[in-house]
């Protein structure tokens, strides 16, 4: 009672300071719904809309041009995407069948009924499910294409995965770029529209591969999930959030052996587990990066397995490190 | 004897060597710095006449070329029939590679300016599949298995739905001879 004043201030203080950290985590939490909005109706445009444009696609210190084309008629999308240099790789989306061109190695993979998602960028679908390893929040607006953009990010809340920024455009909806920022801050994959049209349909002439594929000396492959109860991996320990969503078994050139792959994935990153088994030494990858691609090799016993995904790289040698090798069930 | 190894460099780039001739020239260029050098001034200027063609001889090449679509002319356009305002300009789809080509043209240094190693050069995909022929078996295999294994993680990602950016943009896009 000695210092009324200071008691009342400091209650007062408290009320005020109570209620501005209750209207800051309003304001977040309004700027994070508005941000899900924002990507949710992008995923929704991209889906929807008939457009074709190139798209400028950086990684590391290396530019690749890429035309993209997506038609949206009667419900049913089509989608082709196609390198401009050489070697000219496309992959065409018809109806319910995907084929990926390689005329570098005279391949085409083909699969049936394949997932419905973006040629540009796949993000969850409910993504309320994934607000415990990310945050979603609205940046500035900047013009990009001479179109006003709204900057969205997604921000990791660990060191396991990487930080994403959409310049998503205000009126079509469009990401119009996208960039993958590491662990330090540094960007390691960058897609930018250098054109971008909305067209009421696109020619079906820019929908069909280009490609000729010559069946006599090209290899077609076809890839088909096996059951996980078949997989002789093992994770003792992912990151809060991967879980498997994948597990196949592929033939390797020069090898014996299949390779079985396993797929993880948080829902906006994956990572690819492969074991196969080796004869002679180990082939060691862990140099090899491909934008914020990161691989990590690890050998057990007469297995070597390989980690790789678009994730830091504490994250592939975490996730190589906690798996372990089982005779599959018979 | 030296202005017969220029021409056979000459005659590597324009694919008229046989594979015993063109395996001897590449260990050559290898081991000569000299013959390094016109091979990668060769190429650089047959790759930049020839295609559309990226060829980044120069670290802070990217940064420039970053800064060369920013000062791209924008294009953007919608359907007339929606009634919306519309930008439409009258560019064609390669401009953008087409400048890249220009400036990685006025760009390009001689090896010795970078360093000097030729390893540590990023090449398109012409200059590195030449590049490849005269590695060691060993490094062959590793970066072979290394794009396998990538292509085969992308195309997965893509299908499950799980690759967050451009899926397919890495599948047709990555460096290097897949096998």
């Amino acid at each position: 009672m000695r210092y009324p004043f200071f008691n009342a201030s400091s209650r007062l203080v408290a009320i005020l300071l109570g209620c501005l950290l209750a209207h800051n985590a309003l304001a977040e939490e309004s700027t994070e719904a508005a941000a899900k909005q924002l990507l949710t109706a992008m995923m929704e445009a991209m889906k929807s809309l008939s457009y074709q444009g190139t798209v400028a696609y950086m990684w590391d210190d290396k530019i690749e041009t890429l035309r993209v084309f997506h038609a949206f008629n009667d419900g049913v999308e089509q989608k082709r995407i196609v390198a401009l240099n050489t070697p000219m790789r496309e992959v065409v989306l018809n109806a319910d069948k995907l084929a990926c061109y390689f005329p570098d190695a005279r391949t085409v993979l083909i699969e049936n009924h394949p997932s419905r998602h973006s040629f540009l960028v796949n993000l969850p679908e409910d993504l309320d499910e994934h607000m415990k390893q990310y945050r979603f929040s609205l940046g500035g607006r900047e013009f990009i294409l001479q179109r006003q953009a709204q900057i969205v990010r997604i921000v990791p809340k660990d060191d396991f995965r990487y930080k994403r920024t959409f310049w998503i455009d205000l009126e079509t909806k469009l990401p119009l770029q996208f960039e993958l920022i590491n662990e330090n801050g540094n960007r390691v994959e960058q897609m930018v529209f250098t054109s971008l049209s909305i067209k009421d349909s696109i020619p079906a002439r820019d929908l069909k591969a280009t490609t000729e594929v010559d069946e006599a000396t090209w290899q077609i492959r076809y890839r088909e999930p096996k059951p996980a109860k078949e997989q002789a991996i093992e994770f003792q320990w992912l990151p809060d959030g991967f879980r498997q969503v994948l597990y196949t078994q592929h033939k390797m050139p020069g090898s014996a052996w299949p390779l079985d792959h396993v797929l993880l994935s948080d829902g906006f990153a994956s990572v690819s587990v492969y074991l196969e088994k080796f004869d002679g030494d180990s082939v060691p990858l862990n140099k090899f990066t491909h934008g914020g691609v990161r691989t990590y090799t690890k050998k057990l016993g007469t297995y070597q397995i390989t980690v790789m995904g678009e994730v830091p790289a504490k994250s592939v040698r975490a996730i190589g490190d906690g798996i372990r090798v089982h005779a599959p069930e018979e | 004897m030296e202005q017969n190894r220029v021409i056979k460099v000459s005659m590597l780039l324009d694919d008229e060597l046989n594979e015993e001739e063109a395996l001897s020239l590449l260990e050559q260029i290898e081991s000569d710095d000299g013959l390094k050098e016109k091979w990668f001034r060769y190429n650089t200027a047959s790759l930049a006449i020839k295609s559309d063609s990226i060829v980044v001889l120069e670290a802070d090449l990217v940064d420039k070329v970053r800064q060369a679509i920013a000062r791209e002319p924008a294009v953007f356009s919608t359907p007339a029939s929606t009634g919306k305002p519309s930008r439409i300009y009258n560019v064609f789809a390669g401009a953008l590679a087409a400048s890249v080509v220009i400036v990685a043209v006025i760009v390009v240094k001689q090896p010795a300016d970078t360093g000097g190693d030729a390893a540590t050069m990023v090449a398109d995909k012409g200059v590195e599949s030449l590049l490849h022929q005269a590695q060691p078996a060993e490094a062959k295999s590793s970066e072979a298995r290394f794009h396998g294994y990538l292509l085969n993680h992308n195309e997965s990602a893509y299908s499950m739905g799980t690759l967050g950016m451009l899926p397919y943009a890495r599948v047709v896009s990555y460096g290097a001879k897949q096998q």
